[in-house]
């Protein structure tokens, strides 16, 4: 099912980028290397697929979106973000108060920390509370006279927690407040139907669950009229026009498309309709919810999240820096993880004071052997320092 | 010992270089408690693998398992001109005299000096 250069490596980093892709991924964007790209507007190659516009139908499908051509491409979601963020401030031309969370990763913090160290937004961030969500009550409390914009983390990359975009998109809609939900660790793990969410606009990327290549990303928005584009360029189309077109696709899109990208997003998002959402959580779910089981069960680990929807588990071991443990993991039994901060500063100052933890994060090609693998791995390096044998052995600092 | 290859190196732009080495023999447990006398050292006995981790500020941090010939050195950036040579005395000064260990010793002084007087800060 897929293609493996080094079958030892137990890898367990899937909610920075997933690995490995489908072999469906890998072999559709090889076979798209052997003749020239459709490029639209720009090549008379007309029997060639035209994947730009294969890959909007497909995600236009996979979301439940009505309309393929406000399927957006970007590189990734940081990207996606900063072009909408920036471009709903641009467009609204007036100082507003934004609202996020605590649960946001920097692709949303830093973009809405600058706009405001600029005088364009004031800012308030939402706390999430001791199980990793963010209630709407809090958000209500939040709002002020002059919100009209909210960012939104669906599935936390640090807790694996998901909110209930549902109910916060209605509230916002109702309150006339643009929205921005970011989906970039649910896509491809949760179902996502915009058709019955009020949000107005949805942001992904390719390289994580929806087992595109990295460099590829994009959104969905509804109504392109509310976000200013302020990239212009090329489009192959109205070229005798002197300013970028604002017609959809086009309007924030400039030059040549990342087609190998798009391709391996395609094949990722077919894969997924093949498998189906519902067989990958179930996959996922199960070995989660074993390594969940196992590792709460000993003393000497700090576990952050007991109930994540996503396969997402963070950790620390008592006592231990969390890089020593990841280094220990890789080094000794082939683990990758992730171990740090996770771009979520607000998260870890939250819930290990800021020094951060090892992150374990799965996709739907782990195996419950490798998760056995890891309890034990684990286990190992916990119990040994619990008997006293992580020790400093002298400093002379 | 000495290092017969740099298999890694990488800027992390936080003010942290890594480089991965590969020494002409492994790591022992003589060698982590030598580097006892120049700076902090970590020290993991329950693996299958001991792990070992010395830190010493200015200077920089190496990670890694006995009995294995890699080490993980995380330089601070703004010294890794002085004291990757320090790293090489200190692999270098183990297997050898007292006289060698007074050599490192001085030379850590120095770069000490070096250092605090904000030459490469």
């Amino acid at each position: 099912m897929v293609y493996l250069m080094d079958d030892t490596l137990l890898y367990f980093n899937n909610a920075a980028t997933s690995w490995p892709k489908p072999r469906q991924v890998v072999e559709q964007v090889m076979a798209s290397l052997q003749s020239p790209y459709h490029e639209h507007g720009r090549a008379t190659t007309l029997s060639l697929k035209d994947y730009p516009k294969i890959t909007r139908e497909a995600l236009c499908d996979f979301y439940h979106a009505e309309n393929p051509n406000h399927i957006q491409f970007t590189a990734n979601a940081t990207d996606s973000l900063n072009l909408l963020i920036h471009g709903y401030v641009k467009q609204v031309n007036k100082k507003i108060h934004a609202i996020t969370t605590e649960l946001e990763h920097n692709s949303v913090l830093r973009p809405l920390r600058t706009l405001e160290r600029e005088g364009a937004i004031t800012l308030s961030v939402v706390p999430f509370n001791q199980r990793g969500y963010v209630s709407l009550e809090d958000i209500k409390e939040a709002i002020q006279p002059d919100t009209s914009l909210a960012v939104i983390n669906h599935g936390s990359n640090v807790l694996g927690t998901l909110q209930d975009i549902k109910t916060m998109g209605e509230y916002f809609a109702a309150n006339n407040i643009f929205s921005i939900i970011d989906t970039a660790q649910t896509s491809g793990h949760v179902a996502i139907d915009v058709s019955k969410l009020s949000s107005d606009a949805i942001v992904f990327t390719g390289h994580k669950a929806l087992f595109g290549f990295p460099g590829i990303g994009g959104f969905y928005l509804r109504d392109p009229e509310q976000v200013s584009s302020f990239k212009q360029g090329g489009t192959g189309v109205f070229s005798e026009y002197p300013y970028h077109p604002k017609e959809m696709p086009l309007k924030y899109e400039c030059g040549t498309l990342n087609y190998p990208g798009i391709i391996s997003l395609y094949a990722g998002v077919n894969f997924l309709n093949d498998i189906g959402l519902a067989a990958i959580h179930e996959t996922t779910e199960a070995m989660s919810s074993f390594l969940l089981e196992k590792l709460s069960g000993e003393d000497n680990l700090l576990m952050y999240s007991l109930q994540p929807g996503l396969p997402v588990i963070p950790f620390n071991i008592n006592g231990m820096n969390s890089d020593d443990v990841a280094f220990i993991l890789m080094k000794q039994n082939n683990i990758m993880t992730r171990a740090g901060l996770h771009c979520a500063p607000l998260v870890h100052k939250k819930i290990d004071d800021g020094r951060g933890c090892v992150r374990l994060s799965l996709s739907y090609f782990n195996t419950m052997e490798e998760c056995e693998q890891v309890v034990e791995a684990i286990q190992t390096i916990a119990r040994s320092v619990q008997r006293d044998e992580y020790v400093t052995l002298r400093s002379v600092q | 010992m000495k290092i017969v290859e740099e298999i890694h190196s990488e800027d992390c732009f936080d003010g942290n270089f890594i480089k991965e080495y590969i020494l002409d023999e492994v790591v022992t447990k003589a060698w982590v408690d030598f580097l006892k006398d120049f700076g902090r050292v970590t020290f993991l006995d329950g693996l299958a693998q001991p792990f070992y981790s010395f830190d010493k500020k200015y200077f920089f941090t190496i990670k890694g398992l006995l009995d294995d010939t890699k080490i993980k050195v995380i330089y601070r950036r703004n010294t890794m001109d002085m004291t990757a040579e320090f790293l090489q005395v200190l692999l270098d000064a183990f297997s050898k005299t007292d006289a060698d260990r007074s050599t490192a010793k001085k030379l850590e002084r120095d770069l000490l000096d070096k250092i605090e007087k904000g030459e490469n800060l």
